[in-house]
């Protein structure tokens, strides 16, 4: 058993590392659903979007 | 009187009537488009207008200006 | 003890500006209940006490527009203790119309006259004390632009809201109106919180229909306000209403030419009006547009700019600097090959074929957020109305068509300009048509391996996308749903003004930080899971890891589902699959793809896929594959906006279940009909139903329309006179 987690060292290590990243990635995606965010591309919903000018009233801008 | 969209541009015009539905009637009030208020025809494309209403600047599309009629 | 404070203000008029200076990054973005107007709030910087809630751009308190009811009901039902209350100084008569309805809330206000820097420039003088006295508030000058004033302005309306002094409006009508108010106000005493009493009597005065709503009052007692009401009417030859409205103008015009002294007066050209006499000029207005829309797409992608950036984030960055270092470690360590696969093939490769188109994308919306600073998207509305309106829009929805050609989350939101409920549920429905920037992948990747990349594929895509967005809008308005003429063209175009950099640069670093965030979770995961899928299955009988993935898992699944693209051209469980993972994020499709055709480094351009799709699957079939996944569903990012912006799970079904079933119809038909003329194609039974389909969708074109401008359905005679 120690000999191979020895033989196997770097792909034991590469693999929690995978398995690290992938649950921190499961982990925030689920946080950003529970908040109700979304996986928008646009972060903050409607933010410090410039586009807002477009986005609501009528032509509001800067 | 004639209508908005058949006015000379650049010249200031009063507004003598507004014709049509309410609801675009008070969005128009809202703007600063009332009887009486004088407006300049800044620019027109084929119909639509853009126009000059106390220091700001209004698009109106060629049936709205069709409705809005000034003294010529 | 916690101050709230309301920003009040007329589009245009520097709020959100104000509002960012006034709050930086301390600020929720949310909605308000139950509707699609956005709802910003924060706390001051400085004074974590006070609460600063921004209202939306209004004109006007009257009960008749979403943002006018919702920013009204939080003025009277959330009873903020202070206002400020932006006003534009270089439009300053028309601001004041609200300026004088919020005074009459009776909550202490202060003015903020914004942009105060252009007054200045213009030569106009604006005597802050002597409108304060009209007004009945203090007035302050502010340039939130230039950070001038606007915490002053926060500080004094804390203050004045910690005072709780009593706010005398001042009588701003006629005699016998102030009269009549003054009645009324004694008639519904006691009904209404103290210092909103002056605020509903002049509301009651003009038969407003939420107020009345709101106070029931008793129908003798109601009868007997409407009388004097009545008396005013006739008195005055005009309904109250216009009364109130023209009385409140006239009061204005006192005041602006005792307090606001301009240089010149009358209606001047400025060089905004100059600018439009040239940009909407009937001849030159659509050929300017072309011009500067060409010189945004060619600085985005063009050989200049765009292609090497990208070309140079696909190949060094990804591949060089990226797999190949980490492959050089793994299998330098000894790490197992399936373990490297998944790490540099698999997930590498997936992200990295994301990234490597964002600064394409990025650039593109920095083109787009300047030329929406600037003023001159509100221009483009203006001058593709006409246009528009033959097809039944208004020149609204052609600005989410602009917008969607970067990303269609924005351009969903964008629909909420358009006022008409119909008009803004078909452009929501149809503006995901236009490529987004993470579809250009699928184009690079059908026109590399079909086409010898010929310049032409790309350039249909769009007119594809355009044509589809043209024929939707013709055939849904012939429905009852949609029917009817698209609602009047009303569009403030703010003056043209340089750029600020700090808003562009500062929206576009929000995007782009979103797309890397989406790039290492969501597609991480989705490739890792793909990878996974298409690693193991059943071969020669046994589960375990597969040497040829037809016969993983993956293939298992994708393949009982690929049926349903065989009419397509593209029945196979890899393109089934790549779909479904474009449903992930469109950007996703080619890696996916990647992985399951067993390549790594497919990046954007996926060179060595090119030669094995092309023996898969034919020329048209190809095509047919790309046309099918720029019109079918969006991504779920978009998918989530139009959710939001429909606001109703029927409408956004409907939004979805269109645009795929519109892809089946035009990929079928493409394939079909297409492959058929190409000798591609052998004549079948789909064959057949795509002559039944095109034959449809042409009668659903060409048709006359059964209803008439108002919606309203036309029946024999009419119906063949409006044809």
């Amino acid at each position: 058993m120690l000999e191979w987690l020895c033989v196997n060292a770097a792909s034991v290590a590469v693999g929690l590392a995978v398995l690290a990243v992938v649950a921190l990635a499961a982990w925030k995606v689920l946080k950003d659903k529970k908040h109700g965010k979304g996986s928008c591309s646009c972060g903050s919903g409607c933010g410090g979007c410039a586009c807002s000018g477009i986005c609501h009233g009528h032509a509001e801008g800067k | 009187m004639l209508p908005l969209s058949l006015a000379e541009p650049m010249v200031p015009q009063s507004i003598a009537k507004i014709t049509g539905k309410d609801e675009v009637r008070r969005h128009l009030a809202e703007l600063g488009l009332v009887l009486g208020e004088e407006v300049k025809v800044v620019s027109t494309l084929g119909g639509n207008v853009i126009l000059q209403v106390k220091d700001s600047r209004i698009a109106l599309d060629r049936e709205l200006a069709n409705r809005i009629m000034v003294r010529g | 003890m916690e101050v709230k404070i309301a920003l009040a203000g007329n589009p245009n008029s520097g709020k959100t500006t104000m509002f960012n200076d006034l709050t930086g990054s301390n600020q929720r973005v949310g909605n308000w209940p139950g509707v699609t107007v956005e709802k910003k709030e924060g706390r001051l910087k400085g004074a974590r006490d006070v609460v600063i809630q921004d209202l939306p751009g209004i004109y006007s308190l009257s009960p008749y527009t979403l943002e006018e009811v919702v920013a009204r009901s939080y003025l009277v039902n959330e009873k903020p203790d202070a206002i400020i209350n932006i006003v534009d100084g270089t439009n300053i008569e028309r601001n004041l119309y609200l300026t004088t309805q919020l005074i009459e809330l009776g909550i202490p206000t202060v003015v903020a006259v914004n942009m105060i820097d252009v007054v200045r420039k213009n030569g106009d003088k604006i005597d802050l004390k002597k409108l304060g006295a009209a007004l009945g508030c203090e007035v302050m000058e502010t340039s939130a632009l230039k950070g001038e004033g606007s915490h002053e302005a926060a500080r004094r309306a804390a203050e004045l809201a910690r005072e709780g002094r009593r706010v005398e409006a001042p009588s701003v009508f006629d005699g016998s109106v102030e009269h009549a108010i003054a009645h009324i106000e004694e008639s519904i005493e006691g009904r209404v919180d103290k210092r909103y009493l002056r605020w509903y009597a002049i509301k009651v005065f003009e038969r407003d229909e939420k107020v009345l709503e709101e106070l029931k009052l008793e129908p003798g007692l109601w009868k007997h306000i409407d009388e004097h009401i009545s008396d005013c009417e006739r008195e005055m030859d005009d309904d109250a209403e216009s009364i109130i409205t023209n009385q409140r103008y006239a009061y204005i015009a006192r005041v602006v030419s005792s307090a606001v002294k301009k240089k010149q007066s009358g209606l001047k050209m400025t060089a905004s009006d100059k600018i439009d006499r040239i940009v909407t000029d009937r001849i030159a207005a659509l050929p300017i547009f072309v011009v500067i829309m060409a010189a945004v797409y060619w600085i985005a992608m063009g050989p200049v700019i765009g292609t090497p950036i990208t070309d140079w984030t696909n190949d060094v960055l990804v591949g060089e600097w990226c797999m190949e270092t980490v492959r050089g470690w793994m299998e330098g360590a000894a790490v197992a090959p399936w373990l490297t696969g998944l790490v540099v093939d698999g997930i590498i490769a997936g992200v990295g074929a994301v990234i490597g188109f964002v600064p394409q994308m990025l650039i593109l919306f920095v083109m787009l957020s300047i030329l929406e600073d600037v003023g001159y998207m509100a221009r483009i509305a203006f001058i593709m109305d006409r246009i528009f309106r033959k097809f039944g829009l208004s020149g609204k929805s052609f600005i989410p068509m602009l917008i969607g050609s970067g990303c269609g989350v924005p351009a969903v939101m964008a629909s909420r300009t358009i006022e008409n409920e119909r008009d803004r549920r078909m452009t929501i429905m149809t503006t995901c048509f236009i490529p987004c920037s993470a579809k250009l992948p699928i184009i690079g990747m059908i026109a590399g391996a079909f086409f010898d990349n010929a310049w032409w594929v790309a350039t249909s895509a769009y007119f594809v996308g355009v044509l589809s967005i043209v024929i939707s809008g013709i055939i849904l308005k012939k429905l009852k749903a949609f029917a009817g003429d698209a609602a009047p063209f009303v569009m403030e175009l703010p003056p043209y003004h340089a750029p600020a950099a700090g808003n562009v640069l500062r929206a576009t670093w929000e995007r782009g930080w979103s797309f890397i965030k989406r790039a290492f979770t969501v597609i991480l995961l989705s490739t890792v899971i793909i990878w996974f899928l298409q690693s193991f299955g059943s071969e020669n009988g046994a589960f375990g890891m597969v040497e040829d993935n037809n016969n993983s898992l993956l293939a298992a699944v994708g393949g009982a589902v690929a049926f349903i693209f065989v009419p397509l051209g593209f029945g196979t469980w890899q393109a089934t699959v790549g779909a479904v993972g474009g449903l992930v994020a469109k950007e996703n499709l080619v890696a996916i793809m990647g992985v399951c055709y067993g390549f790594a480094e497919v990046a954007e351009a996926g060179d060595e896929m090119w030669s094995i799709l092309a023996a898969d699957y034919s020329g048209i079939a190809g095509y047919s594959f790309m046309v099918f996944n720029l019109l079918c569903a969006p991504c779920f990012a978009a998918m989530g906006a139009i959710k939001r912006e429909m606001n109703s799970p029927k409408w956004t079904l409907a939004a979805i279940g269109y645009m795929c079933g519109f892809a089946y119809c035009m990929s079928l038909v493409i394939y079909q009909l297409g492959g058929l003329i190409l000798g591609q194609v052998v004549f079948g039974f789909w064959t057949a139903v795509a002559l039944a389909v095109l034959a449809g969708m042409l009668y659903l074109l060409f048709r006359r329309n059964p209803y008439g401008e108002y919606g309203e359905r036309l029946r024999g005679k009419r119906a063949s006179a409006n044809a």
